[in-house]
């Protein structure tokens, strides 16, 4: 017995001291207002605001979003004697709450969306995991740095809802429901942005996801805030609320259970390649009808006398996105066109149709935001223009492979569209409904066409793909968008006819759909504005293409210039 | 095969290169040294069509960069200091994508994939996806990508930057190889004795001035003014040391018990001399060398260490 212990004993009496001392944690020493400060004082969170504050861009985008507010208020404002205006100001009030609504689902995501993928792109991830920050403290610093500025936006248009309390009408109930639900809607939408930049690798892809997110949940808010009139209350608002502040706490548990994991700083397809096995979202190249989108992978070589530009993007780089970003934006427009399809069936296609539009604004700016800047973001541009491959050669290469994506992932979503000519065909012949139907698909077309050229024009503007994703988008929303917006406000708030603002709508491909079928008085009342907005696509791709084709040449000697 | 004359780069203010003039011969392989900033960058760029230039031009391989660009394009393989590679392609498809840039011929172009595959060791990874691949086997497939269309200049801009020492001997001795296959190489590197050991011509370049330039023992002796000679004996010798110490060529002479080295300021038939005056004095010779010229030694003699 004692021979078998005593080696043992020997072995641990040889073993160094433990520091006791150092299994006690550092914060246990501290008093309970020092703990709370330490909470308080995160590194992360301190570092993201004095670079943000350091930015004239935030003080410039507050003033933007009061601006946008503030005109909305100013042009509904009424005549006259202001007691007697409770109606109109519930009216005002209304559109106040919608128009926060529409304006943070555009702005949650640019903010959230990038904020971990761009520390992994910059390599700096392996820095911030292998310091004593854990990871719950750089979650949280990422999160309420990118929040912590809607919150401010959001309370500083505070003034401007006093503004409209002198309307009466309006209870404080009302207000602080408006509140709540703007500010759940903030942290919500913030939080989807920052779950997608710690699940995906690239900023591109989180921000593309999130909006494919994003947008549809605030669609939905919108309809409710449109048809329910004590939305904004606060007994109403705190269901809502409730529910999307929970689903952002489960995101973010979520988030931490992957921060806690091993990380690989070096982005990996594979990695995103197994996780898209796993869950069977997988393309298929060689299989119908994936092979739409991109050509088998076969190992033969590069035909001659192709466009090798064009051959290479089709082949490798549409995939080099991760196969798992392309499933995610097939299945979450799918999911989300089978509630639309109801439109289809009730007779009301242009609905159908404002959905497609809707699905392109996401598509085609994801995919042709890229084009230049990835090219100089990974240094292959350098390797490109020391070819003999011509600029004119590159750039319809690229612009042909968007074109075809967006065109496929568009098709396969809208090809229920064509049911359009079988349901309720009713008083119209077959060949008027083939006539709207082919209109339609036009509409469509030019659309992404524009698209596709206004995100490679800002592509080739900025450096940064994050940043001319984000201006392209805002740039689309406020053509296409703001428009039907502005007309809605004016006739609703001021004498004024449509007629009297014709060309500001021909900017707006919704206004374009809803002026092709001249069935009803109301839906058609500009029954020309579809080719307007035709023409205006032409134009305004042309010169986006011609700045892109005569500029080309010069980005190398731009990039090169560049010191 | 490379001539630049009066190359002038500048910046609004600031002047990224002064007036340079260079020349480098069919199958020179050119090292092109300066410390960070020094404009060797911008040189490279310049000679790759990829920047216009302030004033000045340069021919490569007759073509004028300025006016005959594709020329100049078909002539060179460049490979720069930083450079991607395109995700979710493979090493072939890679290599196809920028032989069909070149406009090979599919019926050649499968070939051509295999030589230049082997020729930097990467046919185990022909299937592999690029940006799988380490560093090191990245470099070497950028450097196949410069070889596809058979140029016969290359321009490198660091391609041994980043390796570990194993890939930087590859590295080096894939640019001997390309060198007796009669390729014209300009080389920028940082790491000075390897570019001694396979460059025969240099280029010392600082603040966009070119300092030196010429074959390396040229530039070395010019820089370095006197050649060292060391003397080694089996012991100490009085009458080695007096000798020494009173020779009319003989400079900073130190002396460590059995070894004595010194600066030497007279030419080839001087040391010869002094060699046999030794000898005849029944000094215990064992070593009597010269010590060879260090490229890094002289690089630190001729740059101030200023960045431009």
């Amino acid at each position: 017995m004692s021979n078998g212990t005593a080696p043992a004993a020997a072995a641990k009496a040889e073993e160094p001291p433990r520091k006791k001392e150092s299994m006690r944690s550092p914060r246990e020493d501290l008093s309970l207002t020092d703990r709370i400060f330490l909470a308080i004082e995160n590194p992360v969170l301190r570092r993201e605001l004095l670079t943000a504050l350091r930015s004239h861009k935030s003080f410039v985008l507050q003033f933007i979003y009061l601006a946008i507010l503030g005109a909305i208020v100013y042009l509904a404002w009424p005549e006259g004697m202001i007691a007697t205006k409770s109606e109109l100001a519930q009216k005002l009030f209304h559109i106040f709450g919608q128009s926060q609504l529409v304006l943070l689902s555009i702005m949650s995501p640019a903010f959230s969306a990038s904020a971990m993928t761009i520390e992994k792109e910059r390599r700096c991830m392996d820095l911030l995991l292998t310091s004593p920050i854990r990871p719950s403290t750089i979650l949280m610093g990422k999160y309420m740095s990118s929040v912590v500025y809607l919150f401010l936006l959001i309370l500083t248009t505070a003034p401007v809802i006093m503004v409209v309390l002198w309307l009466g009408g309006i209870s404080p109930g009302e207000i602080a429901g408006l509140y709540v639900l703007l500010i759940s809607v903030a942290a919500t939408f913030g939080m989807i942005g920052l779950t997608c930049s710690v699940f995906f690798h690239r900023s591109q892809t989180s921000l593309a996801i999130s909006y494919m997110i994003v947008l549809p949940l605030a669609m939905i808010l919108f309809v409710f805030s449109l048809t329910w009139n004590s939305f904004f209350l606060l007994e109403a608002a705190v269901w809502p609320s409730a529910l999307l502040l929970g689903a952002a706490r489960v995101m973010y548990q979520a988030c931490l259970v992957r921060l806690r994991q091993p990380f690989d700083p070096v982005f990996k397809a594979a990695e995103e390649e197994d996780v898209a096995t796993q869950t069977g979202l997988v393309l298929v190249r060689d299989r119908f009808p994936d092979n739409i989108l991109a050509p088998a992978n076969a190992n033969e070589l590069l035909p001659d006398r192709v466009n090798p530009m064009y051959q290479k993007e089709i082949r490798s780089e549409i995939f080099g996105r991760g196969t798992l970003f392309l499933r995610l934006i097939i299945q979450i427009s799918m999911f989300m066109s089978v509630g639309f399809l109801t439109f289809l069936f009730l007779g009301m296609e242009y609905i159908f149709v404002d959905f497609l539009v809707i699905f392109t604004m996401l598509v085609a700016p994801a995919f042709a935001c890229n084009t230049f800047t990835q090219e100089r973001e990974r240094g292959t541009l350098d390797l490109l223009l020391t070819t003999l491959i011509r600029p004119s050669q590159i750039v319809s290469g690229k612009f042909l492979s968007c074109i075809r994506l967006s065109l496929f992932l568009t098709g396969l979503v809208g090809v229920t569209l064509c049911f359009y000519l079988f349901i309720n065909a009713g008083n119209e012949g077959f060949v008027s409904r083939a006539i709207y139907l082919l209109i339609y698909f036009i509409i469509l077309f030019m659309t992404i066409v524009f698209e596709t050229t206004l995100a490679m024009f800002f592509s080739l503007m900025f450096s940064s793909t994050v940043r001319s994703m984000i201006t392209t988008y805002t740039v689309v929303l406020v053509l296409f968008a703001a428009p039907v917006a502005a007309k809605q406000l004016l006739i609703a708030f001021t004498q004024m006819k449509q007629s009297e603002f014709f060309f500001a709508l021909v900017t707006s491909p919704f206004q374009a759909i809803h002026s092709v079928v001249p069935k009803d008085a109301n839906l058609a009342d500009n029954p020309m504005i579809w080719p307007y907005y035709l023409g205006f696509c032409v134009l305004a791709s042309m010169l986006s293409m011609g700045y892109v084709f005569s500029a080309f040449e010069r980005l190398s000697l731009k990039a090169s210039n560049t010191k | 095969m490379i001539e630049v004359r009066g190359f002038v780069k500048r910046y609004e203010q600031f002047m990224a290169v002064d007036n340079l003039d260079l020349k480098i011969e069919k199958g020179d392989v050119f090292g092109f040294i300066g410390p960070n900033g020094a404009g060797k960058t911008t040189t490279i760029r310049f000679l790759t069509t990829l920047l216009k230039p302030t004033s000045g031009t340069a021919w490569i391989n007759g073509y004028e960069v300025t006016r005959q660009v594709d020329d100049v394009k078909r002539s060179i393989g460049f490979m720069p200091d930083t450079f991607g590679v395109y995700d979710g392609m493979k090493v072939w498809e890679f290599l196809d994508f920028f032989a069909t840039a070149y406009g090979l011929a599919r019926s050649k172009r499968r070939a051509l994939i295999e030589d230049v595959l082997s020729l930097v060791d990467l046919v185990s990874k022909r299937d592999a996806l690029v940006n799988g691949l380490s560093r090191g086997m990245q470099q070497r497939l950028c450097l196949a990508k410069t070889l596809v269309h058979d140029p016969p200049v290359l321009i490198l801009d660091e391609p041994a930057s980043g390796l570990d020492p194993r890939a930087r001997v590859e590295m080096k001795a894939l640019l001997k190889e390309l060198q007796k296959m009669g390729k014209t190489i300009l080389v920028s590197s940082h790491i000075l004795p390897e570019l001694a050991d396979f460059c025969n011509k240099i280029g010392i370049i600082e603040r966009g001035k070119l300092l030196v330039a010429g074959p390396v023992q040229d530039v070395i002796r010019s820089i370095r003014m006197n050649r060292i000679i060391e003397v080694v004996l089996t012991h100490p010798s009085e009458v080695c040391e007096v000798t020494l110490a009173h020779h009319e060529h003989v400079r900073n002479l130190t002396a460590a018990e059995n070894r004595y080295k010194f600066e030497f300021a007279g030419n080839d038939e001087d040391v010869i001399a002094l060699h046999r005056k030794l000898m005849s004095q029944d000094v215990p010779l064992v070593w009597f060398n010269e010590i060879q010229a260090d490229l890094e030694e002289a690089f630190m003699k001729i740059t101030k260490g200023l960045v431009a």
